[in-house]
C-alpha cells in the first residue's frame, strides 16, 4: 500500500464532503413520514473500507512501519451489533510484529537480530459481538458489552498471524450529558502464543469524551492504556481524537483518526481513514 | 530512525523534494508524513464537513431540528411560510391578507394565536386544510401525507446517531 493512500483518501474524503453538503431540504419517505434526524442510521448493515498507517520505534532504535487496509462490516440486530473484519497488512520491521485483534498490530518484539524484513497479506479473520443494555433508570447510563474473537484464517507463513486465536471481552459505560458523553471501557485481552513466544494477556482500557454536533458529526477524545503484550515491550499509551461524518443525501459516512503515542508501548503516529456506507 | 525507505522516496518525488534534500537534515520521515496526512484527514472531516453542514442545517433542518425548540413544543416544527421567498409563498387565501400558516409535524394546521383571539377562528377548517398541505407539497418537492403524527424523539435520536458513528469509529480504530 502507498504511503500516501491516507492522503489520497483525505482529499477523497474533503472532495466528498463539499460536494454532497449541499441544500437538501427534508425529504419524506415513501411511506409519507418526515425524515428522521438522525439520517441513515436506522440501517442494519455498514460496510466500512479504510486505511490505517502505525509508526513508531517502540523503544528500539530502528523503526517499525505498519499499514493496512480494514475491510469491515457491523449488523445491527436491535441492541445486538455484530462486526466481522479482515485486515490486508504490511508490516516494516526488524522486530517480531503480528497482526492482532481486528488488525491492529500485536508488537511482541519491536527489534531483533535480524535484518528489516517487509511481509504482506491478509491478516486474520476478526468477528466480534457488542450488546447494548438498555439504558438503567438509575443512571441513564449506557451499558455495552463487547467481545472479539480473532480466527487464525491467514497463513503462518505470511509472517502476519500467530497461528492462534485471540479473545477479546470487555464493557463500555457512558452517559451523555446534552451533546457530551463521556465513556470509560475496560477489555480483557487473551492471546494465543504463537511458535516460540509466550504473550502476556492483560486488560486493555479507555477513557474519553464524545461531542455529538448538530446530531450528526461526532468527535471523539480518548486515553488509550493497554498492558504489555510480551517483556520486551512496556504498557501501552496513547491519546486519540477521532471523527465521524454522513455525507448529506447519501448512505456515506467518512471516518478518520489520528492519534499519538505517549508510550514506547505505542506507535509514535496513528492514523487512519475510512468510508462506510450504510445498506 | 531507519533510513527511509524506497516509498519514502517516491513520496519526496511527488513532493518536489530533490534526493540531497530528502536524505539531509530535512529529511521527511515517515512519521512526519503520517502525521500529516492524519492531521489533514482528521481536519477535512472534522472541520470542512462541520462548516458545510452548519449551513445545510441553517438552511434546511430549522424545518425540523430547530423548530422544535420554538412555543410549541418539542414535538412539533413550524413552517413559517412567510418567511420563504416570494416564489415559494402559500397562495392567499380569499378574502385575506398575507398570513402566517402553521403546520406541525403532527399533521395539523394551527392558527395563530393572535387570529384566535380577535374573533377569529379557533380550529382551521378543512379547506384550509388541504390548503396548507399542497403547500407543504411545493416545499418537499414530493407528495405526502400530513396526516401521520411523525414525532421527533431528540434524545434516543441523538443515542442512535451517535452509537452509529462510535460503530465506524471501532471499524475503524480496530478497537
Amino acid at each position: 500500500m502507498k504511503r500516501w493512500g491516507i492522503s489520497a483518501l483525505g482529499a477523497l474524503a474533503c472532495g466528498l464532503g463539499t460536494a454532497a453538503y449541499a441544500d437538501t431540504p427534508p425529504t419524506p419517505s415513501a411511506s409519507g413520514s418526515l425524515p428522521n434526524p438522525s439520517g441513515p442510521s436506522s440501517n442494519n448493515l455498514l460496510l466500512s473500507l479504510g486505511a490505517s498507517d502505525w509508526s513508531g520505534e517502540y523503544g528500539a532504535t530502528t523503526e517499525t512501519d505498519i499499514s493496512a487496509l480494514l475491510l469491515g462490516a457491523r449488523y445491527k440486530i436491535g441492541d445486538l451489533r455484530l462486526t466481522a473484519s479482515v485486515p490486508w497488512m504490511r508490516i516494516a520491521s526488524d522486530g517480531v510484529v503480528f497482526a492482532g485483534v481486528d488488525g491492529t498490530p500485536l508488537i511482541i518484539s519491536p527489534e531483533t537480530l535480524t535484518r528489516r524484513r517487509t511481509r504482506e497479506g491478509f491478516g486474520d479473520l476478526t468477528l466480534g459481538g457488542a450488546y447494548l443494555a438498555p439504558a438503567t433508570p438509575l443512571f441513564g447510563a449506557d451499558v455495552e458489552i463487547i467481545s472479539r474473537i480473532k480466527l487464525p484464517t491467514a497463513s503462518v507463513d505470511s509472517g502476519l498471524s500467530t497461528g492462534r486465536a485471540d479473545y477479546s471481552v470487555g464493557s463500555e459505560i457512558s452517559k451523555p450529558f446534552g451533546p457530551w458523553t463521556p465513556f470509560v471501557s475496560a477489555t480483557y485481552r487473551s492471546f494465543g502464543d504463537p511458535s516460540g513466544w509466550r504473550l502476556k494477556d492483560g486488560f486493555a482500557t479507555s477513557a474519553g469524551l464524545t461531542y455529538q454536533f448538530s446530531n450528526k458529526l461526532v468527535y471523539q477524545l480518548s486515553y488509550d492504556y493497554a498492558q504489555r503484550t510480551s517483556a520486551f515491550i512496556p504498557d501501552s499509551q496513547a491519546i486519540a481524537a477521532s471523527v465521524s461524518a454522513p455525507v448529506p443525501s447519501s448512505q456515506i459516512r467518512v471516518t478518520a483518526f489520528v492519534s499519538k503515542g505517549l508510550s514506547n508501548g505505542a506507535a509514535d503516529f496513528a492514523g487512519g481513514l475510512a468510508l462506510s456506507v450504510s445498506l | 530512525m531507519g533510513a527511509p525507505d524506497s516509498i519514502d522516496q517516491d513520496i519526496a518525488a511527488i513532493l518536489g523534494l530533490s534526493d540531497r534534500r530528502f536524505s539531509a537534515s530535512h529529511a521527511v520521515t515517515r512519521s512526519r508524513l503520517l502525521a500529516w496526512a492524519s492531521f489533514s484527514a482528521v481536519l477535512c472531516v472534522g472541520v470542512v464537513l462541520p462548516g458545510a453542514l452548519l449551513k445545510s442545517t441553517v438552511n434546511d433542518s430549522a424545518l425540523l431540528d430547530a423548530a422544535q425548540t420554538r412555543s410549541n413544543g418539542p414535538f412539533m416544527a413550524d413552517v413559517q411560510l412567510a418567511e420563504r421567498p416570494p416564489s415559494l409563498k402559500p397562495p392567499l387565501e380569499s378574502g385575506s391578507t398575507r398570513r402566517k400558516a402553521r403546520v406541525t409535524l403532527a399533521g395539523e394546521l394551527r392558527m395563530p394565536l393572535w387570529r384566535r383571539r380577535h374573533g377569529a377562528r379557533a380550529a382551521p377548517s378543512n379547506m384550509q386544510i388541504a390548503s396548507n398541505a399542497r403547500t407543504y407539497e411545493r416545499f418537499s418537492d414530493q407528495p405526502r401525507s400530513i396526516n401521520k403524527i411523525q414525532r421527533v424523539p431528540t434524545g434516543r435520536a441523538d443515542r442512535t446517531a451517535r452509537l452509529e458513528a462510535i460503530d465506524a469509529i471501532r471499524l475503524l480504530r480496530q478497537q
